[in-house]
């Protein structure tokens, strides 16, 4: 946690660099809150080398002896890389040219800790170690007058960093059975629809959040209800499958959510990684394929950008478990209908130049969020991220 | 209610996690600043206690021959006992053989010199001296904190050594722990962390002076040249008023409100520095003034998770047989002990508060009593197996024979407004009507217990 090195290594980009951005209005697109952005985050640090596979790499093969993957294991998409074939929806929406795979994604100093890590891409600040607040929740606080308190919602009982603001949270969407149990919880309604505003500035704000909280339930049911169409589409029988069929059933019932934020549990694959990193990406492929003919299928795929991370990659080579270690640098997915740049954005991992057998990362993952806060959701990263960051061009 | 009562109301509610049910009757026939007396005389009694705390985790001899990254992973396995210092202080916050008011202040310090370690023997080291200096000398404080193993590894000063320097501590020990941002320069951090080189821990959590890393020489720390150490440089930061300024402030947004009354805090600030830095000068001048016990001020602070877990654990009679349950509750509620979110600390007041903490506080007590799966997920494990884990169902034991005992004599209505006097600290506008659907009437003990349940469940209740 060396704050001072951290700070310095991430002014990359030089003023020069972003003041014609901010300064060409034409460059932004009408503000739409028709366009739905959803964030997945791989927990536990998912292993990008066997997710993005180097399959033309020696360096690969022996670091890796006993689980690198076979001819038969991978999906290729040219001579130097392959799609881990777990992945076999995402293989097919890339030929569809509805995916761009960002590799060597990270940030300066890396940190080895889930969680710090997990603060530092969430918060996306250089100051990570002192932010109560994360990229999205500077996002909401910033274009949110009069926001809707479900403006962005994080599918899980409890808020992540990312969606934290100082006037503006995520609300959290848990299961179907908790918002009926907010809504049912009589003496609460009682207490919010008997509640008279006072100048008690606290009893306030949390009889305010109360309301909100008892508002989003109720919104959220009706909405969820709302679609009484038999979806076609297959979800995985897993939480996580549960939670996309959500967001795909809330954007096509046209809930006033513009932001979704999702995660995936079960890529901390110290011991005997194989089997359990393709298990949890075929839960993952299969879950985002899903939603991803949904959309496409109700017309709403044009209007939805996904964008996939993880907290750090792993290390090079396998440990003596079967497993990795926690490493550094990772790939990121963003999916698309509408994705300006499509396919494969850079070069694969440098397996050679390693500090202490880890990858070093080539892109901050700060100029993918400046892309989708100025190309997607129409903002200027100003406020947002602090430093300014060239946008990767992708959306 | 009276004014002796609501003075000493307020001051268990902020300073002391609460009224038991004890606290509440002896608060009917005591001054407030006989409270406050009682407390502070019972100090060095509790601290005698806190000497044999020291060493309650030490680990197995054998296991110090481990490298620490060997350790590491032997602790992270024994979830019970990786979590065990956090166990036990919690139950001492509520514990009534306990000073609460010692705790609740340990808390703060806790807070302020904020450290993560998972390792369980160096988290209790680390309480033993932020409880023995809670309300001694805060000098002392900052010179044992920076002696500290966990505070050593956490900001990296292992690696500050004499020619290659590490700046973490000293940037640190200046911004946060005692003078503040604004008052000193980058050179004065780079020539503070000079005189910091060599200051060390073993893995047993014993601090050395590592003579050979110590850069011996000459070093200009705010316009005073000399051959400093560590201590030095700890005592020309105190020698300056600013950082008793900075901690007063600090203290009064914690303990009085977020809003700042300047006068007040400068004259505290004062009295502070003038004693040297006595912690005890400082917390009896400000829970002895009349000023503190405002209307103003009471119910303005939004219990942070651990005083409201400590709260109800004391209020109710509870007792977790299962440390994972408690810790269950602290993820779910965003404060874990021992895991700042960073070296700033938490950030407390609102940002406790979104629409699931809030859901999840409201509906604590109900499932407390009623032993219910509260049924959410938190994200503290990125193992999806732990996540799925059985520990939200809580093991916990409640004993509220004597708050029954208490109410059983008495009228329903005189019942309400003593419950709302003992467990609130904001009035509320609802009468004992309000509540009448929710009450269960089959007996009288139910009834009692079902109106507590009532008023802890209120948004009124998450003040203090």
């Amino acid at each position: 946690m060396n704050r001072r090195q951290f700070l310095k290594n991430t002014t990359l980009a030089t003023t020069a660099l972003w003041l014609p951005q901010f300064l060409h209005a034409s460059d932004l697109r009408p503000s739409s809150t028709h366009r739905k952005l959803i964030i997945i985050q791989l927990n536990g640090g998912n292993d990008g080398l066997n997710t993005i596979v180097p399959h033309y790499n020696d360096i690969y093969y022996r670091e890796r002896n006993t689980f690198a993957l076979r001819d038969e294991e991978i999906l290729k998409i040219n001579d130097e890389v392959a799609f881990n074939a777990s992945l076999k929806g995402l293989r097919s929406l890339y030929d569809r040219g509805f995916v761009s795979i960002v590799q060597n994604v990270g940030y300066p100093n890396p940190d080895r800790s889930h969680f710090i890590s997990s603060d530092i891409w969430h918060s996306a600040s250089r100051e990570s170690s002192r932010m109560h607040t994360g990229w999205i929740g500077r996002y909401l606080d910033s274009q949110c007058q009069s926001c809707e308190p479900y403006a962005c919602l994080e599918l899980d009982d409890t808020i992540s960093l990312a969606v934290k603001g100082e006037k503006h949270t995520a609300f959290a969407l848990g299961k179907e059975a908790s918002l009926r149990k907010i809504n049912q919880n009589l003496f609460l309604t009682q207490l919010d629809s008997t509640h008279q505003t006072g100048s008690h500035e606290e009893v306030e704000y949390l009889y305010k959040t109360l309301a909100d909280t008892k508002l989003s339930a109720n919104y959220l049911l009706e909405k969820m209800n709302q679609s009484a169409t038999e979806m076609s589409t297959l979800y995985p029988q897993h939480e996580f499958g549960r939670d996309l069929k959500t967001i795909a059933t809330l954007i096509q019932s046209d809930a006033n959510t513009q932001i979704y934020y999702a995660s995936l549990s079960g890529f901390d694959t110290h011991v005997f990684q194989k089997g359990q990193q393709n298990r949890m990406l075929q839960i993952y492929d299969s879950a985002v394929s899903a939603l991803a003919e949904d959309l496409v299928k109700s017309g709403h795929w044009q209007d939805t950008l996904i964008f996939t991370f993880s907290e750090f990659g792993r290390r090079v080579a396998q440990n003596k478990s079967q497993g990795t270690d926690h490493g550094t640098a990772n790939c990121c997915f963003l999916l698309g209908g509408k994705l300006k740049q499509s396919g494969l954005y850079n070069a694969s991992p440098d397996l050679q130049n390693l500090i202490d057998g880890d990858l070093q990362y080539e892109l901050d993952f700060r100029h993918i969020y400046a892309d989708i806060l100025e190309s997607w959701l129409s903002t200027t990263q100003h406020n947002i991220l602090f430093d300014a960051y060239e946008k990767t061009q992708i959306i | 209610m009276n004014k002796r009562l609501q003075d000493n109301s307020h001051f268990y509610q902020r300073c002391a996690f609460g009224m038991s049910m004890a606290e509440w009757r002896q608060a009917h026939d005591r001054e407030v600043v006989d409270t406050v007396k009682y407390y502070f005389d019972d100090i060095e009694k509790q601290l005698l206690k806190n000497e044999t705390s020291k060493s309650d985790f030490d680990l197995d001899e054998d296991m110090y021959a481990m490298s620490r990254k060997e350790l590491k992973k032997e602790i992270r396995e024994d979830k019970k006992l990786l979590h065990a210092p956090m166990f036990n202080w919690v139950k001492q916050m509520s514990d009534p053989d306990r000073n609460p008011v010692l705790e609740r202040i340990t808390l703060f310090w806790h807070g302020h010199f904020a450290c993560q370690t998972i390792f369980p023997h160096l988290k209790s080291r680390q309480l033993y001296t932020l409880r023995r200096y809670a309300l001694g000398s805060f000098r002392s404080m900052v010179k044992a904190i920076s002696r500290d193993s966990a505070m050593l590894l956490f900001l990296n000063n292992q690696q500050n050594r004499k020619g290659h320097p590490n700046e973490n501590y000293a940037r640190e020990l200046m911004e946060l722990f005692t003078i503040g941002k604004g008052n000193y320069t980058e050179e004065d951090v780079k020539e503070a962390a000079r005189a910091f080189t060599g200051w060390q821990s073993n893995l047993k959590g014993e601090f050395f002076f590592n003579e050979k890393q110590h850069d011996e020489g000459i070093k200009t720390f705010m316009n005073i040249t000399n051959n400093h150490n560590g201590d030095d440089i700890i005592d020309i930061l105190l020698n300056k008023k600013e950082t008793a300024t900075h901690i007063t402030r600090k203290v009064w947004r914690h303990f009085v409100s977020e809003q700042e009354d300047e006068l007040l805090i400068q004259s505290l600030a004062k009295k502070y520095f003038d004693s040297d830095y006595d912690n005890q000068v400082l917390f009896k001048e400000i829970f002895t003034s009349e000023w503190f016990y405002d209307k103003k001020y009471q119910g303005k602070r939004i219990k942070s998770p651990i005083e409201l877990i400590a709260g109800i654990m004391k209020t109710m009679n509870i007792d977790f047989y299962d440390n994972l349950g408690l810790l269950f509750l602290q993820h779910a509620l965003g404060q874990v002990l021992f895991f700042p979110p960073n070296v700033a600390g938490w950030k407390e007041g609102k940002s406790w508060i979104n629409s699931a903490t809030l859901n999840f506080r409201l509906n604590l007590v109900q499932a407390l009593l009623q032993k219910e799966d509260l049924d959410i997920h938190t994200k503290d494990e990125f193992e999806a197996l732990d996540r799925n884990a059985a520990f939200r169902n809580f093991k916990v034991d409640i004993n509220t024979d004597t708050m029954t005992q208490y109410f059983l004599k008495k009228e329903n209505d005189e019942i309400f407004s003593e419950m709302k006097s003992w467990l609130l600290s904001v009035p509320i506008s609802q009468e004992i009507s309000f509540f009448q659907t929710y009450l269960l009437k089959k007996d009288k003990q139910e009834f009692i217990k079902s109106m507590m349940i009532r008023f802890m469940s209120m948004p009124e209740y998450q003040l203090c």
